[in-house]
Order: C-alpha cells, then sequence, then structure tokens
C-alpha cells in the first residue's frame, strides 16, 4: 500500500506512517504458508542466511493477481503499488465502462 | 515527537472553562477526547499556550431528548452515543456514522464535540450534522449564540467556534420512524479517513415516490457539503438504480476534492458519484423495510 514518493523537487512526501500506508490486521489477506526445503550443501547444518526472499516475489504476484481477476479486460499490469487510482485508469484505457457496474 | 510545551489547566466548571479561555488570550486549545488534538501537538501543527481540559465537566456530558430533537453534550463519548438506546430509536444514521470513526479504541476515547469542532473535511460527523441540519450551541464567557451546521463549517478544518468559545451541546434533529438512511465510505484501510464518503437519509410517500431526500459528502471539499441539486431532483420521483445515478450525476456542482497521497482529485470525483448513488439505493431499501415493520 505505501510507497517512498518525492515530489517534482524531490521532497520527500512519505516520510512517517501517516503517508506511508501500512496494511493493517484487516487489510492483509489470509496467507497460506508452504515450506519449501532447500538445504544448503555448503555447511553441515544445511543452514542459509535469510534476506529479502520473501519480499521478491509478492508485487509481482499482486499484480498478477489483479491482471487475472481482470482477465475479461486483458490488463497488463506493470506498476505497483496498485492504488486505486492506478486500477481505474487501467480500466479507463480498455474503455471499460466502470458506472455501468458499480451499484 | 512531543508537544511544544504548554500550561494545563482541568477547570471543574463551564464558567471556570470559559474564563480560563478569556484569559488564555485567544491562545487557549480546548482538550476534549484528544484523539485529533494531541497528534496535532506531537507533531507540532499546533503549539496552544494553554490546554483546557474540559473531561472533568459532567454538564458537557449528557445524552438529552426532545420531541423533535436528541441533544447530546460536547464531551459525550462516541462510543456512548453509538450504543445509546435513544439514538438507536430515534436517531439510528447517527449511531450508524459513528460506527464509521476509525476503531473502538479511538470512539471510546473520542468525543462527539471534538469530532465536530476538529471539522476534518473527511470525517463522518461534519457531514452528517450537515445532512440533518444540527445546531450547535456555544458559549462563552457572559453569552451563548446557536448556530446551525450550515454556517458552522467554514473552511478546511476551521468552524465558527470563536477561539474563547466553547461548544456546549449539539441538537440533532431526529428522523421519521420510517426514514431510510445509509452511509458509504471508501478508504485505503480500515478506519481511515474516507478518500471519500457520503450520508443519505430519504422519505418515501405513500405511493413509494421518494418525498424528501437529504444527501451530504465528506472528504470531497474543504468542508463537508451538501448536494442540495441532486435533493431536489430526487424529490417526487419513483426510486430505482437510474434515478439515483441521474442524482449523482448532478454531484458535480459541490465537488471540490483535493489531491494528495491517498486518492488523486478524479478518483475521489468518481468514487464520490458512485458511492452516493449506492447509498440512495441502499437508504431506499432500508425505507421499504422500516415501512413494513
Amino acid at each position: 500500500m505505501g510507497a517512498g514518493r518525492d515530489d517534482q523537487n524531490g521532497q520527500l512526501l512519505s516520510g512517517s506512517f501517516v503517508n506511508y500506508l501500512l496494511p493493517g490486521s484487516m487489510e492483509v489477506p489470509p496467507i497460506k504458508t508452504v515450506h519449501l526445503e532447500s538445504p544448503s550443501p555448503l555447511n553441515p547444518l544445511g543452514v542459509k542466511g535469510l534476506g529479502e526472499g520473501g519480499a521478491i516475489a509478492p508485487p509481482a504476484a499482486i499484480a498478477n493477481a489483479l491482471a487475472d481477476a481482470l482477465s475479461d479486460f486483458k490488463l497488463q499490469v506493470n506498476e505497483i503499488p496498485l492504488t486505486p487510482d492506478r486500477v481505474l485508469a487501467l480500466l479507463a484505457r480498455k474503455e471499460v465502462k466502470v458506472e455501468a457496474r458499480a451499484i | 515527537m512531543k508537544p511544544a510545551p504548554f500550561k494545563y489547566v482541568a477547570p471543574r466548571s463551564l464558567e471556570e472553562a470559559a474564563a480560563v479561555l478569556q484569559q488564555s488570550n485567544l491562545d487557549g486549545k480546548i482538550l476534549a477526547g484528544g484523539q485529533s488534538l494531541l497528534p496535532l501537538l506531537n507533531l507540532r501543527l499546533a503549539k496552544p499556550k494553554v490546554l483546557v481540559d474540559v473531561n472533568g465537566i459532567s454538564d458537557l456530558d449528557t445524552i438529552r431528548e426532545t420531541p423533535e430533537s436528541i441533544s447530546i453534550g460536547a464531551i459525550t463519548r462516541q462510543s456512548k452515543v453509538e450504543h445509546s438506546s435513544l439514538v438507536h430509536e430515534r436517531c439510528p444514521v447517527l449511531a450508524e456514522a459513528i460506527r464509521h470513526i476509525g476503531h473502538i479504541a479511538i470512539r471510546h476515547r473520542g468525543t462527539i464535540g471534538g469530532s465536530l469542532v476538529h471539522a476534518d473535511p473527511a470525517a463522518e460527523l461534519p457531514a452528517l450534522a450537515l445532512a440533518l441540519d444540527a445546531k450547535f450551541e456555544l458559549t462563552a464567557k457572559g453569552m451563548g449564540r446557536i448556530v446551525p451546521a450550515e454556517k458552522f463549517f467554514i473552511d478546511y478544518m476551521t468552524t465558527a467556534l470563536a477561539s474563547d468559545e466553547i461548544l456546549l451541546q449539539i441538537v440533532f434533529p431526529v428522523i421519521r420512524p420510517s426514514s431510510g438512511y445509509a452511509l458509504e465510505k471508501i478508504a485505503r484501510r480500515h478506519g481511515d479517513f474516507a478518500i471519500a464518503g457520503v450520508v443519505a437519509i430519504v422519505d418515501l410517500d405513500h405511493a413509494g415516490k421518494i418525498a424528501q431526500a437529504r444527501i451530504a459528502l465528506f472528504g470531497v471539499a474543504p468542508t463537508p457539503v451538501r448536494a442540495r441539486g441532486a435533493e431536489r431532483a430526487l424529490v417526487g420521483r419513483k426510486p430505482d438504480d437510474e434515478v439515483f445515478r441521474d442524482a449523482a450525476a448532478l454531484l458535480e456542482e459541490v465537488l471540490d476534492p483535493s489531491e494528495d497521497i491517498r486518492a488523486s482529485r478524479a478518483y475521489r470525483k468518481h468514487v464520490a458519484a458512485i458511492l452516493t448513488a449506492r447509498a440512495l439505493k441502499r437508504a431506499v431499501q432500508l425505507c421499504e423495510t422500516r415501512r413494513i415493520s
């Protein structure tokens, strides 16, 4: 939800959690954990250092989930975060009449 | 972050509070629930010299009814009003609006008067006060006055309340047992201020046509706004989706939303129209159920 943003002058716009939205307990969907073991051959315990592995895939997965949910419209979702504005703009590009289905 | 230094006073009576405010040379601020004021102090967006804590003045913690209205004392906690049986019976739209304010913990501490005086344009209560034509009873040392909601919200976080005045109570006109109402709001997260929101109150006549509609929007202009053009266009119409959409199309004249990190101006206008049509539809549905029961 949050994104590092700055204006045209390079002034940071998301300097605190007031402007950098973090999802709370009501926004995070249920997450299914799938444990995949691949022990390292390089040490006796097979352990590995932890890094950003978990942070790389979700944005692409979320973008693809949106493309799948709106597959009728053949959207290419190439930008994150997926703000409501961006989703609406993507639909507008395909000339989807959002009002018609809204009520 | 910590607030700039201030003097703290906790008067036990209204007279004392008014006198303290008067003496603070327009540099005093009233502390009620503190749900908006304390963050402002901590961010140093507000630096009052004197903080006048009115939480000890029990005269301001009241819920009273008259034949046409419910009067609520300024420091009455939002949660108390939300769960008041009197409010549920005679002005249920008020309880409905409060349910959308922040989180439970915020509503336990936050006050009715605090939210209204803070006058965040994206807040629920100011829009509801405007929709119901509520009245604000104000007092200062030696004098009092009553300001209608329409004249109370002047600009972005600015009200008619002078810096030596105290909000005593708000008089909310009750709605008919047959009135339908709905509040629709869109926010990025649960409990956030609205990107855009609307409260609608509708009455149907015996033929099922719209007799009266009240629509107030929040988050779409520097103050909450009434959509009077849309209200007028609905009267006498047999309600259906087309009628709701036609009314929502008349909002343009009152929408003047800001653009910020949460949403663009265009997005706010777009959802304001959809939310209005949706609120009208739900209000009419409730009207139909309430008429039967």
